[in-house]
């Protein structure tokens, strides 16, 4: 069970105008806003959350496949300096990482914590897709979950183990 | 407001969020923001909001949520205007 979201923050400035009014409030929990009103880079953590939610919502959709808007029913219920997560849904725990290279921000999420170890990242775009548009290999059929925004494409896996 | 009078309404709000005029163009009761329009999930928001204002309405989450496709944003504004 995995989930994967990739933000190119140089566009996200250009698309998205989280500062306008409404906008926080319609997206992000009370603990969210106040992690987004300590942090000293405020569109970092703005996009860090937002691609934790993003996330779950894509890795909660291989246990169930649902369809909907609803940023505030995932939150983010600690977030550490290393930006390793921890996010629910509908009380499903799940785990996250976010990393930041120049503008490239990407999180991914899974259930159990060992996940990690098996997490993989893969170049190729040798996906399929199944009846509900959900991202696998080809060949090894392994769930995969595909991000791309702006220059960046981010596939990640998790292979069987 | 009848059907037409809100979709009328609702292109400029959608326009600066699709980048395919043809799909913009084709837009009917039928679009889906994501699927057919290619709008990302922020831009979601800034629709929701830019709805708001435009109607003078307030949109709830549980609305926010059935917001993905012209359809139900139609009977969503319908529905906030009948109770304003």
């Amino acid at each position: 069970m995995i989930g994967n979201d990739v933000v190119d923050l140089d566009l996200a400035l250009k698309e998205s105008n989280w500062k306008r009014k409404g906008f926080l409030t319609k997206v992000f929990t009370d603990f969210e806003q106040n992690l987004i009103q300590k942090a000293t880079n405020k569109d970092e953590m703005v996009w860090t959350l937002w691609s934790l939610k993003e996330s779950v919502y894509k890795a909660s959709q291989r246990i169930f496949y649902v369809q909907g808007f609803f940023p505030k029913k995932i939150a983010v219920v600690a977030l550490n300096k290393n930006k390793d997560s921890v996010t629910f849904y509908d009380n499903k725990k799940f785990y996250g990482k976010t990393s930041i290279e120049r503008n490239c921000l990407h999180s991914f999420v899974v259930i159990k914590k060992e996940d990690f170890n098996f997490i993989l990242n893969l170049e190729s775009k040798t996906y399929e897709k199944d009846g509900n548009g959900l991202p696998f290999e080809k060949e090894s059929k392994i769930p995969l979950s595909v991000s791309h925004h702006g220059q960046y494409l981010k596939i990640i896996g998790l292979s069987n183990h | 407001m009848n059907k037409e009078e809100i979709i009328e309404k609702l292109k400029p709000i959608v326009k600066p969020f699709v980048k395919d005029e043809t799909a913009f163009n084709a837009i009917n009761e039928k679009t889906h923001f994501i699927t057919d329009l290619n709008i990302n999930s922020a831009n979601l928001v800034d629709i929701v909001l830019d709805v708001e204002e435009a109607f003078s309405i307030e949109i709830d989450n549980e609305s926010m949520e059935k917001m993905l496709d012209l359809e139900q944003t139609i009977l969503i504004i319908q529905e906030k205007l009948s109770t304003k």
